[in-house]
């Protein structure tokens, strides 16, 4: 659990939104060198992290998570230091007004999204403001913002990292740093000579604007099996049972026509058998994971899909249960040891 | 160069009809690559070979228009939408079939802004029958093209989204000097239905740089979206479009040959509206993608407006980034 949540901090405090992700690869290459034998990445902005078995001409077992966040991005400077921005991927509006920010131009520099007081708004009604009607003030004046930022830089939401009662974090970009951390975790406790595939692990870009990144490693590698990683909506309360799973009852494994419906029936089989606790979730069609291109990347690839359940998504306090990551983890494990052909 | 605007301004070639166009534009490449080539999806890929980096530029040549779907009893012609159909701007607005039947587009409740299903072509004709003797089930309209100078540098008309961009891209390799670079000018097909034809033109070529050039929204005038691009103020260089998210060490890399080789240029996010930029950075294992493009007023009207002079900038910017990058 150490590993987890050390790795968890510092993959939460990297900049890593979505067509920036180079940003923070050497921040990557320092966490996962340890860990892996090789180590690459490609003009999209993909890492991928190769751990190899002891098996010569070894079969391919791809594990993907994404490392790339919503966020914003910058559009405009105006008089006063005030910046308007837009969003990159499905960024919650709704959490925006007095959200503290980063904005990585030139360097590093901090800013608030304004908000209009409720004694000056004209219209009483409470509305969720548009993306381009806030400004993000940063205190500077326009010129010395013009030579610290430029239009097109990203701008990411600020959040913590809060450990809570019973083994619970609530931290900024949880989505989809948890399962990488839990794929990272998996592979340094693996037994090399128990593998039954090498391991090419594909921490991946612009999984929430278009799901491309992946599916472009999956080109590369053409793996025998994937496994994608992604976070899933956390039950918050009963409403919506059957779209969501439970925090702190272990990942999950999807039911999706979109991922092998032969290997993820063999997984939960095997799984049950092995007393691995998990929890099971169907998603029939899309799952909007990158699992939706992966499997039909090249010829097609067997995929399973599996998620690591999460509250309050695309907000500065997603939260989880730490125990779901270590789950992932020793599913991930189990699953590489065994022939996923013969489930 | 205006006659080569003309031709291409005035042949028509709606989304999967680009064989006309395409012959245009073929006898003009064929002037200055070393190879021109059509593929099965129907791309002309001009060919100016290099040992070095492969770069790939792209401009659409297909254009937005309507396909016949029904020809009631009265000959009126019903029709459905092949790309982004502005239905306010192109009520009332004259069109021309694949075939030359000219026809007015109509909306079918006088006051209200129609969906294109509700748009309907009137050609004249008294009967079905008489309408059926002109046009087919499934022939294609386009809206009827057309070129004009206004005051300076202005031009309004039609389709310049995106044959200007082509001309971006036949001046270009006219003009490019000798470089390592393994140029690849490509002229694609079904843009404007989702950026299709770039994908298995990427694929093929295998790009190391991909470059998109198509025209993009500015701001400031009143119907306008909102867009920090202004006419007048230079080539754009794309950071983003809803498609996609460039490559920002290529979008750096262009702004810095603009600034060395003195090149007028502006910062361009375009918040609707796609490009060929998303498929060939997305192609096989991938490539950095970015774009060129040319400022353009009341896009997927009737009259687009363009400023000359930005239009020399994407030529001076497209050439720059082949010899250099």
């Amino acid at each position: 659990m150490e590993f987890i949540k050390d790795a968890l901090n510092r993959l939460c405090s990297m900049m890593t939104v979505s067509g920036y992700e180079k940003k923070s690869k050497n921040d990557i290459s320092d966490l996962a060198s340890p860990i892996f034998d090789e180590i690459s990445e490609d003009s999209f902005g993909n890492i991928t992290l190769v751990k190899r078995s002891c098996k010569a001409n070894a079969k391919r077992l791809m594990i993907d998570a994404h490392f790339d966040t919503v966020g914003m991005m910058v559009t405009d400077i105006h008089e006063g230091g005030f910046l308007s921005v837009i969003n990159i991927g499905g960024l919650d509006t709704r959490i925006l007004p007095s959200a503290e920010v980063s904005i990585y131009g030139k360097e590093r520099i901090y800013g608030i999204v304004s908000s209009v007081p409720p004694h000056l708004k004209k219209d009483k009604k409470s509305s969720v403001p548009k993306i381009e009607e806030l400004y993000i003030d940063t205190g500077y004046s326009k010129e010395k913002l013009e030579e610290l930022v430029r239009i097109g830089d990203p701008v990411v939401i600020e959040g913590g990292y809060t450990e809570l009662l019973n083994g619970f974090v609530a931290a900024k970009y949880l989505d989809d740093k948890a399962c990488l951390c839990g794929a990272l975790d998996a592979v340094r406790r693996m037994d090399k000579e128990r593998l039954n595939y090498d391991i090419y692990v594909t921490v991946s870009a612009q999984e929430e604007t278009g799901k491309c990144g992946a599916s472009l490693c999956a080109y590369s590698i053409k793996p025998d099996f994937a496994i994608i990683t992604d976070v899933n909506f956390g039950a918050v309360d009963k409403d919506n049972e059957y779209e969501t799973v439970k925090c702190g009852e272990g990942a999950a494994v999807d039911v999706s026509a979109l991922a092998d419906r032969k290997l993820t029936r063999g997984v939960i089989k095997y799984l049950k058998e092995k007393n691995v606790s998990h929890q099971r979730i169907c998603e029939p069609s899309y799952t909007y994971t990158n699992n939706d291109l992966v499997s039909v990347t090249g010829l097609g690839i067997k995929t399973l899909l599996l998620s690591v359940p999460l509250r309050s998504m695309h907000t500065p306090v997603e939260t989880l249960c730490l125990k779901d990551i270590k789950s992932l983890a020793d599913i991930i494990i189990e699953l590489a040891y065994t022939d996923l052909e013969a489930l | 160069m205006t006659e080569l605007l003309k031709k291409l301004m005035l042949t028509s070639g709606v989304s999967g009809r680009e064989n006309k166009i395409r012959e245009v534009i073929r006898s003009e490449a064929e002037k200055y690559a070393d190879e021109v080539i059509t593929d099965p999806m129907g791309n002309l890929i001009a060919h100016k070979r290099g040992k070095g980096k492969r770069v790939m530029f792209a401009a659409h040549m297909d254009e937005i228009g309507y396909f016949v779907t029904f020809i009631d009893e009265k000959g009126l012609i019903r029709v459905g939408a092949v790309g982004g159909i502005n239905t306010l701007a192109a009520s009332y607005c004259d069109v021309i079939s694949e075939n030359g039947v000219y026809g007015i587009a109509l909306p079918t409740e006088a006051n209200e802004l129609p969906k294109v299903e509700s748009l309907y072509i009137d050609i004249g004709a008294k009967s079905r029958k008489q309408a059926e003797a002109r046009v087919k089930v499934g022939d294609y309209f386009v809206h009827v093209p057309r070129l004009k100078r206004l005051s300076g540098n202005k031009y309004v008309g039609r389709p310049f989204d995106d044959r200007i961009g082509c001309l971006v891209l036949l001046e270009a390799l006219k003009n490019v000097k000798d470089t390592d670079n393994d140029l690849y000018f490509v002229f694609t097909v079904q843009e404007e239905v989702g950026l299709r034809g770039a994908k298995p033109a990427a694929y093929r070529i295998e790009p190391d740089i991909a470059i998109a050039v198509d025209v993009t929204s500015v701001g400031g005038k009143p119907t306008s979206p909102k867009s920090k691009v202004k006419l007048g103020d230079g080539a754009a260089i794309k950071i983003k479009d809803s498609s996609v998210i460039c490559s920002y060490e290529l979008v750096c890399r262009m702004r810095e040959i603009a600034v060395d080789s003195k090149i007028k240029y502006q910062d361009e996010i375009l918040l609707k509206g796609g490009t060929d930029t998303a498929s060939m950075q997305t192609s096989k294992a991938g490539c950095l993608a970015g774009g060129i493009s040319i400022p353009t007023a009341y896009i997927h009207s009737v009259n687009e407006m363009i400023d000359m002079s930005d239009v020399k900038e994407a030529i001076k910017l497209a050439c720059a980034v082949a010899e250099r990058i």
